[in-house]
């Protein structure tokens, strides 16, 4: 095992490795920049240092002075957490050269799984369902796009904006909305070349957590459902994927495992797929490093992922079988993002003025890298913590969950924590009714709920009472020097 | 947190034995009890109980009813904002622009109005000075470089506090 790993992040993943470094009794090397000089992760680490740059998030992609300070402090690995440098290929090569043990996959799988275009053409060389489309010639017959099953979608090759895009649901409305779609692509883009791909109609994002030896042998830990997502990012993820046929999740679990399989995967990965209603899937994307939602996996399986990758970095081996990776319960994880919710969830800055974390326990977990005092900028990703709770069942996990997010304080920054609750508390939630249009198909019962007379005048005066000026005036000023005051808040 | 839900409620005092009421928005309500203490307050209104957790900052005020929603009501006449904070520790760029000229070393002492920075922004330049004394911990940018708006230009520790873990 390695004796001393630097952990080349920030925030409450560079937190989350951390803890297992030192439960491992390892010892770690912190990086930080001086905005970050106060951050959890840098009091957590044995040692940090800190990388100037005048710009705050490139310190922390700063290839040459991070392997710079790991050769200075007699390290013997590097632990990337995820963003940054986690999928930086050339990274993962200088680490190797300096001497040191990059705890992730090779460069060569990185680079090609970090490309799109050639991760999709290996994984249907290797028998991996991948999204497939035909280009139509100029008056060509449309009857070859039967051959990728219905529906499918026809769309216009210059278009955009859903103009010109036609649905067939079958073979028979196929040569007509073909030449449909061909007439207003003329119209609109004077460009009439169309083609046609699969619909997948009410898609779920499922995905699957991988570990691997670097020799062919694989074990996955389950799958993750990932469908509830807002700007294409995640917001709420858990394990297993409810309402999935045991069938279809065999399916996609042995597809991950023909993939990492055949790309000889090394450490932990996740081959995310697109799911349909009708049951069909498609390779979607490899992310070859630790997911953000990797502690529902966690929660489920009782595995310490980081402590995998360091064994599996360290030893080049599984130390766990596939029979070993027993699942139990139901895990859910919320990310609490700096962001408004009502306004499109765009991202939000401030100060954390007070941070309460409901206490953890072993079916409650924050995983947190902020502090009071602490400065949200828009120099760094908003997300700020992650919820994860874990219960016997999906519906234990889901009340949970609404009890840890309702106990969670933090004023100062806006965040996102009352729209989880709506999340978790809307029936679509509680029935497992989950795919990626889940924010919009639901936004009715997610919109901000009007306050209620009572609640409004509680508010005023909390906000006046709790006022220095005003409350002395109000209570404890003797009747005969106070004088009548306003307040207006 | 939505702007239309920050109240813009008028509180006034109606009465205050013997027990105080207060009219809100013009409505009167009867406040038993206030109390807060450790950012928890303890609001009897109307014969209803509301337990939460309030932040203060000189802009807003921050409610957070327990186990329910947090809300933002902004803070027009409390507290006129008296001088910089005391956290006031990085000097930070309001407009994108050019740094002209850096009057200071890292590690130097400054006193209150000593020039820091020397910056230019739509064609106009202007020169950033410390508002208290202190010492120079971080110069970020130099003569010449360009920054964005928010931009951080330079760091000081105030000469009354100890220094910081860095």
């Amino acid at each position: 095992m390695f004796r001393k790993v630097l952990v080349a992040n920030r925030g409450e993943i560079a937190c989350r490795v951390l803890r297992t470094l030192r439960a491992q009794k390892i010892s770690s090397v912190a990086i930080h920049h001086f905005v970050d000089r106060a951050a959890p992760h840098v009091a957590m680490a044995d040692q940090a240092l800190e990388i100037r740059n005048a710009i705050p998030s490139a310190a922390y992609l700063d290839a040459a002075a991070i392997l710079e300070i790991a050769k200075a402090n007699g390290v013997d690995a590097i632990h990337p957490g995820y963003g940054f440098l986690s999928e930086n290929a050339g990274f993962a090569e200088l680490v190797a050269k300096s001497g040191m043990t990059f705890i992730g996959p090779s460069a060569d799988v990185m680079r090609l799984m970090g490309d799109k275009i050639r991760s999709r053409e290996f994984a249907a060389k290797v028998g991996v369902p991948t999204s497939k489309s035909i280009v139509f010639a100029e008056n060509e017959n449309a009857a070859r796009a039967a051959e990728l099953g219905f529906p499918l979608l026809i769309k216009a090759s210059a278009g955009g904006g859903g103009k010109g895009m036609k649905i067939v649901r079958n073979a028979g409305e196929l040569e007509a909305n073909v030449s449909l779609a061909r007439g207003e692509a003329s119209r609109y883009f004077g460009d009439g070349r169309v083609y046609a791909e699969r619909l997948l109609e009410r898609p779920r994002h499922i995905e699957v957590q991988i570990l691997g030896d670097g020799k062919g042998n694989v074990i996955h830990l389950g799958e993750r459902e990932c469908s509830i997502q807002r700007r294409y990012q995640k917001i709420v993820e858990e394990s297993p994927a409810p309402n999935l046929d045991p069938r279809l999740r065999q399916a996609i679990l042995d597809a991950a495992l023909t993939l990492a399989r055949e790309s000889k995967y090394e450490n932990a990965g996740t081959i995310e797929f697109v799911v349909g209603e009708d049951g069909t899937f498609f390779f979607l994307e490899m992310n070859t490093r630790l997911q953000v939602e990797h502690p529902v996996t966690e929660m489920v399986t009782g595995i310490d992922l980081v402590l995998e990758q360091l064994k599996i970095a360290s030893e080049k081996k599984l130390s766990i079988a596939q029979n070993d990776a027993k699942m139990s319960g139901s895990a859910i994880e919320c990310r609490i993002c700096a962001e408004e919710p009502e306004h499109n969830f765009r991202p939000a800055t401030g100060v954390i003025g007070l941070l309460r974390l409901p206490e953890e326990s072993s079916s409650l977990r924050i995983e947190n890298g902020l502090r009071e005092g602490q400065a949200v900028t828009s120099a760094f990703d908003s997300m700020l913590m992650k919820v994860v709770v874990h219960g016997s069942t999906r519906e234990e996990a889901r009340l949970a969950m609404l009890v840890a997010l309702r106990r969670l304080v933090l004023l100062g920054v806006p965040t996102n924590i009352d729209y989880l609750v709506r999340v978790v508390v809307s029936d679509a939630f509680q029935n497992g009714n989950l795919h990626t249009g889940f924010i919009e198909e639901n936004s009715e019962a997610l919109a901000w709920p009007p306050l209620d007379q009572p609640h409004a005048a509680a508010l005023a005066a909390v906000a006046a009472l709790n006022d220095d000026a005003f409350r002395r005036l109000a209570i404890e000023i003797p009747e005969p020097w106070a004088t009548i005051g306003a307040f207006r808040n | 947190m939505k702007p239309e839900h920050e109240n813009n409620s008028r509180v006034e005092i109606v009465a205050r034995r013997p027990e105080l009421v207060l009219r809100i928005d013009g409505r009167e309500h009867a406040v038993m009890k206030f109390e807060a203490a450790d950012n928890n307050f303890h609001l009897v209104i109307d014969q209803t109980v509301y337990r939460g957790s309030v932040f203060e900052t000189p802009e807003a005020t921050w409610v957070r009813f327990h186990g329910w929603r947090t809300f933002v009501v902004p803070r027009k006449i409390a507290n006129a904002r008296a001088g910089s904070s005391k956290n006031n520790l990085e000097v930070k760029a309001d407009m994108p622009g050019t740094v002209v000229a850096v009057h200071v070393n890292e590690g130097d002492r400054v006193s209150d109005g000593d020039p820091i920075v020397t910056v230019e922004s739509m064609k106009l330049q202007l020169t950033v000075n410390a508002d208290r004394s202190g010492t120079i911990a971080r110069v970020f940018l130099a003569a010449g470089a360009t920054f964005d708006r928010g931009a951080l230009l330079a760091a000081y520790r105030p000469a009354n506090r100890p220094e910081e873990k860095s």
